[in-house]
């Protein structure tokens, strides 16, 4: 199985992952919005990055989440293909701590593809079952 | 729920739901339709305009315009004025690109004139003016130097030797908002907008040179210096990164808002605050300063085709005749005064993929433009034509002078692959004999004319219903894709 799916919307583009966990959700998440703007299969990883993140609730940590992953693109031109991710639910939110594995964009070595502006709430869904979870967004082209 | 059977006909082309049809609608939903649309037309959309219709505040009507489509919240080609004293601010209704807008440089060549230079002059402007991920503004600001362009717009881009002093007369807001604050504008979107200042982007982004084609209103064009064959070049671009963030951070802010009071919202995406909150103050003086970026950047963009029109046809720019026609704003909100009813009242206007149309006589419109109207400038896709129109009585009496924006999308980007490959769309314009060169093969697909409303039909309505006047076509000639 894809470790995620893209579907259409008329102006923008859906992702859709299934997963394990809600740690893979998050991972194949950012995977696919990076593979929007590149082919993430061909990165190499050459450096890491550290995240850190904490938001209310998890529709806000999935939205902040995306965001810092399209600014890591934007700003530092990093991409990454390997993730570790790890979520808590904690008394004042969510706390989100990752390791990005990957490398520096460079247009001689990365294929482009298109620009992601920015994730949005619309249609946004996250299912978490005991050993299923299923995530849907669409993020703005 | 409101449907197509709810739209009532008010006249040729325009339409209504009445308030009555949906409760919690404040005010009517109306849109601007030709016979083909009114048909093809999806609930989805008409119930946007109508959820718009439910927000506090709103004054005379929601507004759809004759290139409405689905988008988050508001639609796109959407107005919505809120009243100063009840309303409120929604950055659903201006959308992630702040000031998405348009700019159109006049030259005094023909198309004969440029003909022999065409390839050289889009080699030279594809390499100058960068686009896409990695290919960022060739002035790279330092981190000081943003504070400056959130401030002051276009002007900090003349003042540090982009452009001419003449140019700023004619920008909307003349290239700055003064409500602009960049204490009010996050870390993050200060980090995107640095090293993409400058840049096109991808997407529907575009720069064209183009030739006047059909002329539809002798006495408008010349007051515009517009003439048949002439040749101008037309820059569409926004805010980048800068702006989808500021746009980003404050409908995450909006969304606490509406929860908090407890408003009554339809839709999550039309998170919105009251004019006098806090929120929506410092939303207001962030979208202004989102708003400057752009005009920063299309003042740029547009120093850098002066000096490629410089290099390859060795005549200075200003010897060409490279003057700015207008610049206008797509994706907005703007304080202004509209008669509402018998009184004239100060409302807060929200133009989502909509361009202000003021018609003759208002002080906000340059001084040499102002006895026909603004001029309105509606880009269309690649290969097809782009208008200029003018701004019109009939769209302050009914749209708080506003009109169409563009060409407005039908087919989904994957949509659109499956029906174009990249080599079919650039053997068409070359057969065509309009030269293009874009960054990503992909995006050439996604963007084929054929994924985007008809843009003659939309200006057709626009014209037809009133809400702006047609003036001139523009046919391209060369096209560069971000």
């Amino acid at each position: 199985m894809n470790r995620f799916n893209y579907f259409d919307t008329t102006a923008d583009i859906g992702i859709e992952v299934v997963t394990d966990s809600l740690e893979d959700a998050f991972i194949n998440s950012a995977l696919a919005t990076m593979n929007l703007v590149t082919d993430t299969d061909k990165i190499q990883n050459v450096k890491s990055v550290d995240v850190k993140i904490v938001s209310e609730d998890l529709y806000a940590l999935l939205y902040d989440w995306i965001t810092e992953v399209i600014m890591l693109m934007n700003c530092d031109y990093f991409i990454a293909k390997d993730y570790e991710l790890n979520i808590k639910d904690e008394d004042n939110g969510y706390t989100l701590s990752a390791t990005l594995h990957g490398d520096t964009y460079d247009t001689d070595r990365y294929n482009y593809k298109t620009e992601v502006k920015a994730i949005t709430y619309h249609l946004m869904q996250i299912d978490q079952k005991k050993d299923n979870c299923h995530v849907k967004f669409i993020v703005d082209i | 729920m409101v449907t197509k059977a709810d739209l009532e006909k008010v006249r040729d082309g325009v339409y209504e739901i009445p308030s009555s049809k949906e409760k919690g609608m404040r005010v009517s939903a109306r849109v601007y339709l030709d016979d083909e649309s009114v048909k093809s037309i999806d609930d989805g959309t008409l119930q946007q305009v109508a959820n718009v219709a439910h927000l506090e505040g709103i004054q005379k009507r929601s507004i759809g315009l004759p290139d409405i489509h689905f988008g988050y919240g508001f639609s796109i080609g959407g107005v919505a004025a809120f009243a100063e004293n009840n309303g409120v601010i929604s950055p659903g209704g201006v959308g992630f690109d702040i000031n998405c807008g348009v700019r159109l440089v006049k030259t005094n060549l023909t198309k004969e004139d440029i003909a022999p230079y065409m390839n050289d002059l889009v080699d030279d402007l594809f390499k100058k003016i960068p686009s896409g991920l990695g290919s960022n503004g060739i002035k790279h600001l330092k981190e000081t130097e943003i504070d400056e362009v959130l401030e002051n717009g276009a002007k900090w881009a003349v003042e540090n030797g982009y452009g001419w002093d003449e140019d700023l007369k004619y920008l909307e807001e003349n290239g700055c908002m003064d409500m602009a604050n960049p204490d009010e504008v996050s870390t993050k979107a200060k980090r995107r907008g640095i090293p993409q200042l400058g840049s096109l982007g991808s997407g529907n982004h575009f720069l064209e040179i183009q030739t006047i084609g059909d002329i539809y209103d002798d006495k408008t064009a010349k007051v515009y210096g517009l003439e048949k064959n002439q040749v101008v070049v037309l820059i569409h671009t926004g805010s980048r990164g800068c702006g989808y963030q500021i746009c980003a951070d404050n409908l995450r802010e909006m969304d606490k808002v509406a929860k908090r009071l407890k408003m009554d919202i339809p839709d999550r995406q039309l998170a919105c605050a009251p004019i006098d909150s806090d929120e929506a103050q410092k939303y207001l003086q962030a979208m202004a300063c989102g708003a400057n970026y752009a005009w920063t950047n299309r003042q740029m963009i547009q120093h850098w085709l002066r000096e490629s029109f410089e290099t390859i046809l060795k005549q200075d720019a200003d010897s060409l005749g490279m003057h700015v026609l207008y610049d206008v704003a797509h994706n907005i909100v703007k304080r202004e005064r509209h008669k509402v009813g018998k009184m004239n009242k100060t409302v807060y206007v929200h133009r989502k993929g909509a361009t202000r149309a003021f018609g003759p006589g208002r002080k906000e419109i340059t001084q040499e433009y102002r006895d026909v109207g603004q001029p309105v400038l509606i880009p269309g896709t690649m290969g097809t034509a782009s208008y200029v129109l003018a701004g019109t009585d009939t769209a302050m009496e009914e749209t708080f002078g506003s009109t169409a924006h563009g060409a407005g999308r039908m087919l989904s980007r994957s949509g659109a692959k499956r029906e174009y490959t990249p080599e079919q769309i650039s053997e068409q314009l070359a057969k065509k004999g309009i030269v293009l060169k874009a960054n990503s093969p992909s995006v050439i697909a996604e963007e084929a004319p054929g994924a985007y409303k008809d843009v003659d039909s939309v200006v057709k309505t626009a014209n037809d219903t009133g809400i702006s006047k047609l003036v001139a076509q523009m046919l391209p000639l060369g096209v560069i894709k971000g």
